[in-house]
């Protein structure tokens, strides 16, 4: 019953939305018309301009470490799409190194798989990862509940946000970073404006699009270039991290980690999830003539037993243009995003 | 269409109504969880404590310093005419409904009186309860009251509630490292919920009211249930501190998510309607 109540209130903002002014936009989520619909639970957490404001707050606040010293912001910067610049392996508190590289933000609005082994399901449960993880933010999330209780900011900024009188608690917390990080949506790459606008490419870029449509689209599938799967693409011949085994325990998915978005992909250097390639010319060199053998080892990177997927030198360079053109300056320099 | 079948549902229910006069209140039933440790009562350690006042059936020695878990979607199943009853389950980020929270230290036990309200007139014979919350309500994100992530039972690399939760110390147990991802400072950690492709850790459990619970009009009704700890380690499996001393995975704590469904039982059930309603 709740959840048509909250149906129809998105739906009436919808209408709202439709009936504003042409001259102000009015503020929410917009669903670019080429992306899968979202899948996001909207109706349960209404996108408003507070609600968003007092996430990116949160997303900025070192409030979340123990000793208040690392932010969300810290690993994902939004001159790289939210992706971590400067580490190969994540560093958080204590100067501690991570498991993984920090994968970009952007587009959480159209999945239901997060981190690389894809071990949660909702945008909302995303920070509990890191805010407990003892090497990133290492603090219980009940006492960053009360560490925002006893804020006179937090308590105005919750009341702005949810409505004079609510209590602050974890679901809101999160409710907000969600609606923060829900609306990073980047679909206005050069590639978005040729497919949409039928703007110009390159012909070197639109020879790397059909080699990359022939090559690597069957994983890195469609418009937000990913099919959700998880796959082994042959970084090791020895599990060196179980990846998705973690979370289904079949022998299967060792080593097997979601398929990324490559949108933004020439901005969110190291690659892979161990961030072991620095540049787009290693990645391209190893799908080429690196792929290891193992077990689980994805059979499109094995056909004809033919181990990766043979490219020349200027075939690989074909496709770096083209996914150079993937990236969203507008995305990236939009000051909606900037910290508070 | 729907006006006419709401009239008619109206109209039934008045007739009702007529049939048993004004005293056809709903009444109350509480359950009540009681955390044993087979015939005796559970006694909780403080965290880390050395003393082991506890045994599993390999006779090794253990404490308990934290027992948690989730009650939710109860129904109570009617006999004689009597409809069965199904609490309401309404989850929110506000104040969700039908999710309950038994949580026991030392300091104490919190989330034990589960009231029932509005228990439709008539005779019960038995009781269901989901332990755990089920993985529906976790695609609808982010939950508040007994459901709150800072309750410490939502997986954070995996997606999920734990529906129980048994941590303790065991005098011959090893201390491991929690999954990979964590410390686990306790030496006993067994954090249950989830599912696999051909199990779920998520019971339901359901248990027969020997005293059937008998409301009669505006009446209250009490269901003692225990929650053995001793039976969570033994039953269809014999769980071993030596080799299983902490399970925070699916799969992993299987064999204690399959002893949980011999762990509760109904202690006792009174009636204050008794006398007015007796039952062979
Ligand atoms: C110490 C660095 C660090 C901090 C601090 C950090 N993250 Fe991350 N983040 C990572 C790493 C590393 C991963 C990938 C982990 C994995 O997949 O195992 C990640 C993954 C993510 C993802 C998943 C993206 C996807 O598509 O799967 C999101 C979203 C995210 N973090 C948001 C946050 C938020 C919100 C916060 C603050 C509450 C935060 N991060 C704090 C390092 C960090
Ligand atoms: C069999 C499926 C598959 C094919 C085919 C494939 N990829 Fe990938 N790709 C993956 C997976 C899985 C990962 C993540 C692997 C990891 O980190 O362990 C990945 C990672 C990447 C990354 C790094 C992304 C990041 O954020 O770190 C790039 C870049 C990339 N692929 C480009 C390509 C290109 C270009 C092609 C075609 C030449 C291609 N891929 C073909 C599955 C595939
Ligand atoms: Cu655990």
């Amino acid at each position: 019953m709740r959840k048509k109540l909250g149906f129809l209130l998105v739906m009436g903002w919808l209408l709202m939305a439709c009936e504003g002014d042409k001259g102000e936009i009015p503020f929410g989520f917009v669903q670019p018309e080429h992306f899968p619909a979202a899948t996001y639970t909207f109706d349960n957490n209404p996108i408003s301009k507070e609600g968003f404001e007092l996430g990116k707050f949160i997303f900025n606040d070192p409030l979340l470490s123990r000793d208040s010293t690392v932010s969300c912001a810290s690993c994902h910067d939004q001159r790289v799409a939210f992706a971590d610049p400067q580490h190969r392996l994540s560093i958080g508190i204590d100067a501690q190194i991570g498991a993984r590289n920090a994968p970009p933000i952007f587009n959480l609005a159209f999945v239901n798989a997060f981190f690389w082994d894809g071990g949660v399901t909702h945008v909302d449960f995303i920070p509990l990862n890191p805010i407990a993880n003892p090497v990133e933010m290492d603090q219980d999330i009940a006492v960053v509940i009360e560490k925002m209780r006893a804020s006179a900011l937090y308590q105005q900024k919750f009341a702005t946000a949810f409505g004079e009188g609510t209590e602050i608690n974890s679901a809101r917390m999160l409710h907000a970073l969600s609606q923060f990080m829900v609306m990073m949506v980047s679909a206005n790459s050069s590639y978005d404006q040729y497919l949409l606008e039928g703007a110009a490419l390159s012909e070197s870029a639109l020879r790397g699009l059909a080699l990359f449509e022939e090559n690597c689209a069957t994983c890195h599938e469609g418009n937000l270039f990913t099919d959700g799967s998880f796959r082994n693409n042959g970084l090791d011949t020895e599990v060196t991290d179980i990846g998705r085994y973690l979370i289904t325990e079949e022998n299967g998915d060792l080593a097997k980690f979601k398929v990324p978005s490559l949108r933004n992909i020439a901005l969110t250097a190291p690659y892979m999830h161990d961030g072991r390639f620095e540049t787009l010319d290693e990645v391209l060199t190893h799908y080429s003539s690196g792929v290891q053998q193992s077990a689980t080892l994805d059979p499109l990177l094995q056909a004809g037993g033919i181990l990766g997927i043979p490219l020349s030198d200027a075939q690989q360079s074909d496709i770096i243009t083209f996914l150079e053109t993937l990236t969203d300056e507008e995305f990236v320099s939009n000051p909606l995003f900037f910290a508070p | 269409m729907v006006i006419a079948l709401a009239a008619i549902v109206f109209f039934s229910a008045c007739d009702d109504e007529d049939e048993g006069g004004e005293m056809d209140m709903p009444g109350t039933v509480t359950l009540m969880f009681d955390n044993v440790a087979g015939d005796a009562d559970l006694v909780l350690e403080a965290d880390a404590s050395t003393n082991y006042n506890l045994t599993n059936a390999l006779d090794q020695a253990f404490n308990v310093d934290l027992l948690g878990y989730y009650i939710s979607e109860i129904k109570l199943t009617g006999m004689e005419g009597t409809a069965d009853y199904a609490d309401e389950v309404v989850y929110s980020a506000e104040e969700p409904l039908g999710f309950y929270l038994v949580e026991e230290t030392v300091d104490g036990i919190s989330g034990h009186m589960i009231t029932l309200k509005d228990v439709p007139m008539g005779h019960y014979t038995s009781v269901t309860f989901t332990l755990g919350v089920s993985m529906d309500y976790l695609s609808e994100g982010a939950q508040g009251g007994a459901l709150s992530e800072s309750n410490g039972y939502v997986w954070s690399w995996n997606s999920g509630y734990i529906g129980y939760k048994l941590e303790g110390a065991a005098e011959h147990g090893e201390a491991s490292e929690h999954h990979g991802r964590q410390n686990e400072a306790a030496s006993l950690a067994y954090h249950l919920g989830g599912e696999g492709e051909d199990f779920s850790n998520i019971k339901t459990i359901t248990l027969d009211l020997g005293t059937h619970v008998m409301i009669s009009s505006a009446s209250t009704s009490m269901v003692t249930i225990t929650s053995d700890v001793l039976k969570a380690l033994t039953g269809e499996t014999d769980i071993d501190f030596t080799t299983l001393a902490t399970a925070h995975a699916p799969a992993q704590s299987q064999p204690i998510g399959n002893n949980l469904m011999s762990a509760f039982a109904v202690e006792s059930v009174e009636n204050d309607a008794e006398s007015t309603h007796e039952h062979e």
